[in-house]
């Protein structure tokens, strides 16, 4: 590949790409069910980070949507031009206090946001006015007068051109006056919602734009100040063709009030679309694999591959459904990242001598327990299932049962392949642990995060995180000069430990406690990783809590901190419902965000539990090191007796 | 042309050494290190008043002793501190927040000479013993507004951007994540080379190294405002006609020093970007080297 091929791989953000990504965006599965175009109202997107939000928005955008590379426009595209409204939330922040009132603020941010959306939408019209559209041409642009607006002021010019360097210019006077409200005089400024619609008014007097309608997608709402967020929320409550208003985020915002009496809700002012519940996990994993692969076209030059024709279109969307395809899809996708069933995993970690010393040790000091005699190459024969041998040394480490039986078990096992105990299939329960527990002693990464399936697992519905994974796959095997077509598991498995280092950085950049939220992970990663390492592996791929226990109930530090892990996506929550005899209560299980389990060399399969006290969280959360190293300690000891008392260990 | 600001720069291995006009007010921070407890307290009978100035970036005041305004009003408080007094900013101590609207102020109150002093620390703390990051800041409210010098970086006019940049590659990271129409402008980043201490460049430049695709890069002292100045000035030239710039000060405190400066000379044209972090204590042990820059503005 060349070095331009590799930047194409190396975007896994939105914001790297230009303002039109016409040609780079992937149509998703749930495109259809968005029904933007069409909308009547308002639509409030929500979605996580690395859900593909960003992107959307981008091609809703007027610069993809008029994008000079398009050979040709419907002429019903002017009914949604979308503009994308990106916030400077740090400027909309100085719109506040200041010795100057709410009352003032509100009309100063609604003036603010006209001015904005009032220069997009003149730029909207020049986009259109150079691109295929042919309803719409540069003549009529300059043909186009805006007579409504010197009804606002005397000043304002009526030629779009004019207009749109006029309100720039009182845009600068803005800038000027917000930075010292008290030292420059307070610019004249046009008037909120009222101004933009008669823009619009006269815009459709053009008659190949006269159903023109503007859609503004103002994102990342939930970071505005109280009073903006209402001003906003009135736009949205009032909203109706030619002008509606929009809101994305990562959360639903939590303030509902407008700024007069009424607020808004779901129902009946806007539609609310969770972009991570349009899609179910099948068409999930196709799309992030169809990404992938469309992206590998291009970065091999292969601009117009069938999937990349299939993928950009948005007509092709029920097509990208059929079985056909899927599979198609899944076996491209699984050619370049293929697994190891968990059994060949044991099988070949096995004939590696270091792994199969690690073992022998084990098993050695697990027997050392017992009174038996029994050695280690008892264990050892080779008509043993390998993933058999892999959990001795934890089934050994536990009381209930004596090598003797754990041989007999073996050899049942070999003969029969039966491999349920007291009821429980140890081998399904136990391999993973055991695996993972081999690999650990030399800083080797356990070939368990392999494979197409387990890379969309550990990304966990994150399309950034899926990217991320592939690339540094491709990267890594790029770099040690191994094929590319077919990547290794162990070239994979690095890959997954270098994405989880990498990704684990990156949490410092989570808002206010970024640093915190980081020493959250890591805290709550190494707990799960000494719990595993405990002999008797009693409890293994334990990588969720619950917190379920203490002398008081969460307070509002905690409660604020858990929200903010679950916006950035650092833990994952599930309600749970447990019914303990007659009465049924609602557990919430948190899971770590599977993607940093390579890190720790922990399952990143959602398994088991930890209970916590509300203590316990709070020091994993906010305490100091030695409160950590305390609690570590403690939850350490507590599974080990729990271990003591449940099987009378001697 | 000539610069706008003089920095006449001298540096000593004892604060009983530093030169202090007589009769003058000392502007600090809280300290938080050792090198910031011998800043704020070193004995010096020249100095008649010690306050201390703290900026609320969420109420957007600025607190002086146990007055607080508006920060936008912050020269009617500095005011009558510094009349028939001369001026000293310890920079150590104050945040950048502090020390830009104190020398924004002075500029307003027509006070155009004044002394800044800076502490180096012996060393900065790490996360662990041996670990590449450092331990530095605690919380980051993020970048919030500083009055008198906002800037709307979704406006065309915003023209370039100079990041200078320290041991916090979080820092410039969150910058771009948070504020994504930053990559369409014309960005230079900034590090202080020479460092501190040879080899401390690396702690800086190695974990930005993945993030500065896009971006320029230059270098400047890391302990030399006038270098910082200097690399600023270059932006500022190349601006068209009408356009801004905006300056984020993440690096060393003397680059700071630089950008306060800058930002209260050239209003018209620069913005301040800057994240809000509570600083760790005992963020760095031991006190090295101390600075005095003595600060001459001269305004047509």
């Amino acid at each position: 590949m060349t070095t331009t091929d590799n930047n194409i791989l190396a975007k896994t953000r939105a914001e790297e790409h230009e303002a039109d990504v016409w040609g780079e965006f992937f149509t998703p599965p749930y495109f259809d069910r968005l029904a933007l175009s069409t909308a009547t109202k308002s639509t409030y997107i929500v979605g996580k980070r690395g859900c593909g939000k960003t992107m959307l928005l981008k091609y809703l955008d007027y610069h993809t949507a008029f994008s000079e590379k398009r050979s040709e426009i419907p002429k019903t595209e002017t009914r949604h031009i979308g503009i994308y409204w990106r916030v400077d939330t740090q400027f909309c922040n100085s719109l506040n206090h200041r010795g100057i009132s709410e009352h003032d603020w509100i009309s100063t941010f609604e003036s603010y946001f006209s001015l904005a959306i009032a220069v997009e939408i003149i730029r909207s019209l020049k986009e259109i006015a150079k691109s295929a559209f042919q309803q719409f041409t540069p003549t009529d642009l300059e043909n186009l007068q805006f007579e409504s607006v010197v009804d606002f002021h005397p000043d304002y010019p009526k030629d779009p051109i004019k207009l749109e360097s006029f309100l720039e210019s009182k845009r600068r006077a803005f800038a000027s006056w917000i930075s010292n409200v008290t030292s420059v005089e307070r610019p004249l400024l046009p008037p909120g919602k009222i101004f933009l619609e008669s823009l619009i008014h006269d815009i459709q007097k053009t008659d190949g734009i006269k159903d023109a309608a503007f859609f503004v997608y103002v994102d990342e709402i939930e970071n505005l100040v109280s009073y903006q967020r209402k001003v906003l929320n009135s736009f949205l409550k009032h909203s109706q063709r030619p002008l509606i208003v929009s809101f994305t985020s990562k959360e639903l915002s939590d303030e509902t009030a407008t700024t007069g009496t009424e607020s808004i809700n779901a129902t009946h002012d806007f539609r609310l679309l969770v972009l991570d519940e349009l899609s179910d996990d099948n068409q999930r994993k196709t799309f992030f694999a169809e990404v992938f692969l469309a992206n590998l076209d291009l970065a091999n030059n292969n601009n117009n591959s069938e999937l990349l024709n299939d993928i950009r279109d948005q007509k092709n969307v029920a097509k990208r459904f059929s079985e056909a395809h899927k599979n198609k899809i899944s076996a491209a996708i699984k050619l370049r990242f293929p697994s190891k069933t968990y059994k060949d995993i044991a099988k070949n970690a096995i004939s590696e001598p270091g792994i199969l010393n690690i073992l022998k040790e084990r098993i050695a000091k697990a027997l050392a327990l017992h009174k038996t005699k029994l050695t280690v190459e008892d264990f050892l024969d080779p008509r043993r299932a390998t993933e058999a041998l892999v959990i001795v040394p934890a089934l050994i480490n536990r009381p209930r049962h004596n090598p003797e039986e754990i041989l007999g078990y073996l050899d049942n096992y070999a003969q029969s392949s039966e491999n349920i105990v007291d009821g429980k299939d140890w081998i399904h329960n136990n391999l993973v642990g055991g695996l993972l527990e081999l690999y650990r002693p030399y800083g080797r990464i356990c070939p368990i995060y392999s494979g197409y399936d387990t890379f969309f697992t550990m990304s966990n519905n994150n399309l950034r995180h899926f990217l991320i994974l592939c690339y540094k796959a491709l990267e890594i095997a790029d770099l040690s000069d191994e094929s590319i077509s077919e990547i290794s598991v162990e070239t994979q498995a690095r890959a997954s430990y270098e994405a989880a280092d990498q990704l684990i950085r990156e949490i410092k950049t989570f808002g206010t406690h970024g640093e915190r939220l980081r020493m959250f992970v890591l805290r709550l990663g190494s707990v799960f990783r000494t719990l595993q390492s405990t002999p008797a592996m009693s409890e293994p791929e334990q990588n969720q809590f619950t917190i379920n226990s203490g002398n008081r109930v969460l307070n509002e530090h905690e409660i604020y901190f858990l929200s903010e892990a679950k916006k950035y996506g650092i833990i994952t929550e599930q309600l749970e419902t447990k019914t303990k005899g007659q009465v049924g209560s609602d557990i919430v299980d948190y899971q770590l965000n599977p993607i940093y389990s390579p890190y720790f060399q922990i399952s990143y399969r959602r398994k088991r539990k930890i209970s916590l006290s509300v203590e316990d969280f709070h020091t994993l959360a906010l305490g100091t090191e030695d409160e950590y190293k305390e609690l570590s300690l403690k939850l350490f000891k507590q599974q080990d007796r729990q271990k003591v008392q449940t099987e009378l260990w001697q | 042309m000539t610069s706008p600001v003089i920095i006449y720069t001298s540096s000593f291995s004892s604060p009983s050494d530093l030169l202090i006009f007589k009769n003058s007010v000392l502007f600090h921070g809280r300290a938080v290190d050792d090198r910031g407890v011998s800043a704020t307290s070193f004995e010096c009978s020249d100095i008649a008043l010690r306050m201390l100035v703290e900026y609320d970036y969420d109420q957007m005041t600025v607190k002086v002793g146990v007055d607080e305004v508006s920060a936008d009003m912050a020269a009617d408080l500095i005011g009558p501190y510094v009349r028939g007094r001369n001026v000293v900013l310890e920079s150590t101590t104050l945040g950048f927040a502090e020390l830009f609207l104190v020398i924004r102020s002075l500029v307003d109150l027509g006070v155009m000479s004044f002394l800044i002093l800076y502490v180096e620390p012996d060393k900065y703390s790490r996360s662990k013993p041996g670990s590449d990051s450092f331990a530095i800041s605690e919380l980051n409210a993020g970048y919030k507004p500083i009055p008198r010098s906002v800037v709307d970086l979704s406006g065309d006019d915003v023209e370039a951007g100079v990041f200078f940049l320290g041991y916090e590659p979080e820092r410039l990271e969150r910058a771009f994540e948070e504020y994504q129409m930053i990559s369409s402008k014309d960005i230079k980043v900034v590090f202080g080379i020479p460092a501190f201490h040879p080899g401390w460049e690396l702690n800086s430049i190695v974990p930005h190294l993945a993030g500065l695709e896009k971006c320029n890069i230059q270098y400047c002292s890391a302990n030399d405002p006038s270098s910082a100045y200097d690399a600023l000035e270059v932006t500022r030239v190349s601006l068209g006609a009408e356009n801004k710039m905006f300056i984020a000060p993440i690096g060393t405190k003397p680059c700071g020093i630089a950008a306060a400066l800058f930002a209260s000379v050239h209003s018209s044209q620069v913005g301040l970007l800057y994240d809000h972090r509570k600083k760790r204590e005992k963020r760095s042990s031991g006190v090295n080297v101390w600075h005095r820059y003595s600060i001459k503005i001269i305004i047509q």
